[in-house]
């Protein structure tokens, strides 16, 4: 089977990581092939890569592990990347977000005990207006 | 047997103390007073006591056959005389209504004499009643006839004046005078037809007794008012010799409860002397002389309130609740004046108070109590305590005689709001005269409101509130107070509430228009005085000085209208107990004791004179050095950990770092269990959302 080689530049929990296409080679199985952690026989193809795409299993696979053997003959070895085999159904998922980059998602007047708060205090004033008026004052006298 | 009444005239004359007629009601003060222009003619009459006086001279009433023995009377006519023919002084004195055009020097015959009108239109008055500006008057017969050997007397000290508050009767115009028949070395009478009198001698060989059956229409009156008090036992009329009567003098029963003195006793008996005959000319004397009782009084342990209708007295009771007219007297302002004021109606329970801060301050200017402001300085503050210690005063000054209840040096927030009419206060000393002071009768309550102020918010966080963050306002008068931090990022202003009477204020701190805190504090110094007991006082004092009382209040309420009393008789008409506490101004004018006041100053606590006097607010926040800007957090915090959301959204409509709590992945089709269960962690703990590729 035809698989595409390619080499990923982001982080795993990215939702749509950023692949580099390298070359499509030719694959064989070796022995029982499992969807989620394949292992196959190409050519050597003489360059990096990191990642495999498996068309016949409409996967993106993370390279585990890469055996030259002689001959020229290359085992590879991979486990399932669901986040970039699926990532247009995880973008079409409603969520409940706890946390946030965005802004725009952060509710700021809820209580986050993650924002570091120092014990030092500092001091805000707003001078009002004088009540008291200056003088001696008045006096004020009952009677009956 | 009844004074032959020929009319009644109601006349609707006007009644100030400026220059009017003063009348008060016939029962309860026994007296007319009549100014001309603007000096008093007639005084009071002093009752029991029996003295009176008239203008500045006060006249005893003695059996001293050469003292003068003068007294107004009133509805009456009286006059005194020896019974031995020796030459005597006396006074008497009848109210008369005479035509305005009546000249009394047209009298003036030589010495001795009497009051002759030969024309016949000169009307006694045998009673007066008032009612507010309405004066009901009652005519008796006019005196008239002639005595060949009579002679007129000059009354020196009877102006013809003209008088105001004239009225007319039977087509002319008539004046209320008070003819003196002034003091005479000569034997004198007045001719009083018979048809007035009751036993009556003819003078014709110029023997005889003259009477005057006057008095009884009085005495009739006051029995049928009050019986338990005026009887007519001592009375009897005997008839003897030639045409002649005897008529036993009656005389005013004290009223239980009024001190007797020496006086009186004299008095008394001076009066109760039957009448006696004599030869030559000489007379026989007849007293009239009723003695005037307080409205108020007290008989065989019972207190007695009279029964006003209508400006007439007409009864009086033991039930202190009757309804009687005593308890409306209201002067021109409108003040209840009454000795013993109705108590206060109890709140309408059924009125909506919506306003919970509403102050419930003193209903300034009505009731027994005013309160009066004046900047205070030290020479005026030693005024107003010369000017309530003080008894002697110049009568032509307005002074202050009042019960001081209360008085404060007071620093409020705002001008206190009073009339724009000024009294003033006199200095009564002779250092102080022309150093006066000016106050103003205290309308309401000073309030104001002050700000407002905007807190700023710094955090937009929930760092700007409790516990975070704290806001306190520091209110003048009342110290420290804590707001609620909701105010951050809001606008406060301050509400303060002063009572001028307690001398205390209560701020009110408002966020928009919703209160937030209070706080209540003090805005005065007390200046105690030294007072003996006020219900003493005025106890002591003759409720009859109500006259003045009436005159005084007729004209503007306030300090300085009021007329002070003359001389420093011993009143002792006492009142019971508390309920001498009046509201009559003048009543403290007539206590003896000059040191009823005595002010003296000292600062105390709380004092608002010093200390802060202005509005600060202080916000206390965290600190946060990490980042010195908005949102104020670390550094790659928002990037790295996240800000606060729990919201709900699409993935696709997130940016950046979300972290999901409670995944369901079950619409992602194609993923194993294995793949979905690693969805869900990632998210779960965080994903980065970017937008895909093009």
């Amino acid at each position: 089977m035809t698989i595409t080689l390619y080499n990923n530049s982001s982080a795993y929990n990215t939702l749509y990581k950023s692949m580099t296409k390298l070359k499509d080679v030719t694959a064989t199985i070796k022995g029982a092939c499992s969807v989620d952690n394949p292992n196959l026989v190409i050519d050597n193809p003489g360059i990096a890569f990191n990642y495999f795409y498996i068309g016949d299993f409409g996967r993106y696979y993370k390279v585990t592990s890469r055996v030259l053997s002689p001959g020229q003959i290359m085992l590879i070895s991979g486990v399932s990347d669901p986040i970039q085999s699926f990532n247009s159904g995880i973008a079409g998922l409603d969520v409940f977000i706890n946390r946030a980059e965005d802004l725009s998602l952060r509710s700021p007047e809820l209580s986050d005990s993650m924002i570091p708060l120092e014990s030092d205090v500092q001091i805000d004033k707003v001078i009002g207006d004088t009540v008291i008026a200056s003088g001696s004052g008045m006096v004020v006298i009952g009677v009956i | 047997m009844a004074i032959a009444t020929i009319a009644e005239v109601t006349w609707n004359g006007t009644v100030d103390n400026t220059n009017k007629i003063g009348i008060s009601d016939t029962l309860d003060n026994l007296s007319v007073d009549i100014w001309n222009d603007s000096s008093v003619y007639v005084t009071a009459f002093n009752d029991y006591t029996a003295k009176f006086t008239r203008n500045t001279s006060s006249y005893p009433v003695t059996t001293s056959k050469t003292d003068q023995c003068p007294w107004y009377l009133s509805g009456g006519i009286g006059y005194s005389n020896t019974e031995n023919n020796s030459s005597s002084y006396y006074y008497c004195s009848a109210l008369l209504a005479v035509p305005s055009a009546f000249n009394f020097n047209t009298w003036n015959n030589g010495t001795g004499g009497m009051i002759r009108n030969t024309a016949n239109n000169i009307r006694l008055i045998t009673s007066l009643s008032i009612e507010k500006n309405n004066i009901t008057v009652t005519l008796g017969v006019h005196i008239s006839g002639e005595v060949t050997t009579q002679t007129y007397l000059v009354n020196e000290n009877v102006e013809n004046t003209s008088a105001n508050g004239t009225f007319n009767y039977d087509g002319e115009t008539y004046k209320i005078v008070l003819a003196d028949v002034m003091k005479s070395e000569d034997d004198y009478f007045l001719t009083i037809p018979p048809a007035y009198m009751g036993n009556v001698y003819d003078r014709s060989n110029g023997e005889g007794v003259m009477g005057c059956w006057a008095y009884h229409a009085l005495h009739s009156k006051m029995f049928s008012i009050c019986p338990q008090i005026f009887d007519e036992s001592d009375k009897t009329i005997s008839i003897a010799g030639t045409g002649y009567y005897n008529i036993n003098g009656w005389y005013q029963h004290p009223l239980p409860g009024i001190e007797e003195d020496e006086n009186l006793q004299m008095f008394c008996d001076y009066v109760h002397d039957p009448w006696h005959m004599s030869i030559g000319g000489n007379v026989h004397y007849h007293l009239l002389c009723v003695s005037r009782y307080g409205l108020y009084f007290s008989y065989n342990n019972t207190d007695y309130k009279p029964l006003i209708s209508q400006g007439v007295v007409t009864g009086y009771t033991s039930d202190m609740t009757a309804e009687s007219d005593i308890d409306d007297w209201t002067d021109i302002t409108g003040h209840n004046i009454s000795p013993i004021p109705p108590p206060p109606l109890p709140p309408d329970p059924d009125e909506d108070n919506d306003d919970p801060l509403s102050t419930v301050g003193a209903p300034f200017g009505t009731g027994l109590a005013h309160f009066y402001v004046s900047t205070v300085d030290g020479a005026a503050l030693t005024q107003i305590s010369e000017a309530m210690s003080t008894w002697d005063i110049d009568a032509t000054k307005k002074d202050l005689y009042r019960n001081l209840i209360s008085c404060k040096i007071v620093k409020p927030p705002t001008a206190v709001p009073a009339s724009s009419s000024t009294f003033e206060i006199y200095g009564v000393k002779p250092q102080y005269q022309g150093a006066d002071i000016t106050i103003n009768e205290v309308t309401g309550n000073p309030d104001i409101t002050f700000g407002s102020y905007t807190i700023d918010r710094k955090f937009n966080d929930f760092r700007d509130r409790a516990p975070y963050s704290r806001v306190e306002i520091f209110l003048p008068y009342c110290g420290w107070c804590a707001l609620p931090s909701h105010v951050i990022g809001r606008s406060v202003s301050v509400a303060y509430y002063s009572d001028i009477i307690a001398g205390t204020v209560k701020a009110v701190v408002f966020c928009g228009t919703n209160p937030v805190a209070e706080a209540s504090g003090v805005m005065s110094v007390d200046i105690p005085f030294v007072a003996q007991n006020v219900g003493e006082k005025v106890a002591a004092a003759n409720i009859g000085m109500l006259a003045y009382g009436k005159a005084a209040i007729q004209t503007a309420a306030g300090i300085g209208s009021v007329v002070a009393s003359k001389g420093k008789s011993g009143w002792g008409s006492v009142m019971s107990g508390g309920t001498a506490l009046i509201g009559a101004y003048n009543q403290l004018s007539q206590t003896e004791n000059s040191n009823y006041t005595d002010i003296c100053g000292k600062s105390g606590d709380g004092c608002a004179l010093a200390g802060v006097d202005t509005i600060v607010i202080k916000i206390t926040r965290p600190k946060y050095g990490g980042n010195s800007v908005a949102p104020y957090v670390p550094a790659g915090f928002a990037h790295t950990v996240g800000f606060v959301s729990m919201k709900q959204a699409k993935v696709n409509a997130c940016t950046g770092l979300i972290v999901c709590d409670n995944v369901e992945v079950s619409g992602i089709s194609g993923a194993t269990d294995a793949e979905r269960a690693e969805i869900k962690r990632v998210l779960e703990t965080g994903l980065y959302v970017n937008s895909p590729p093009e």
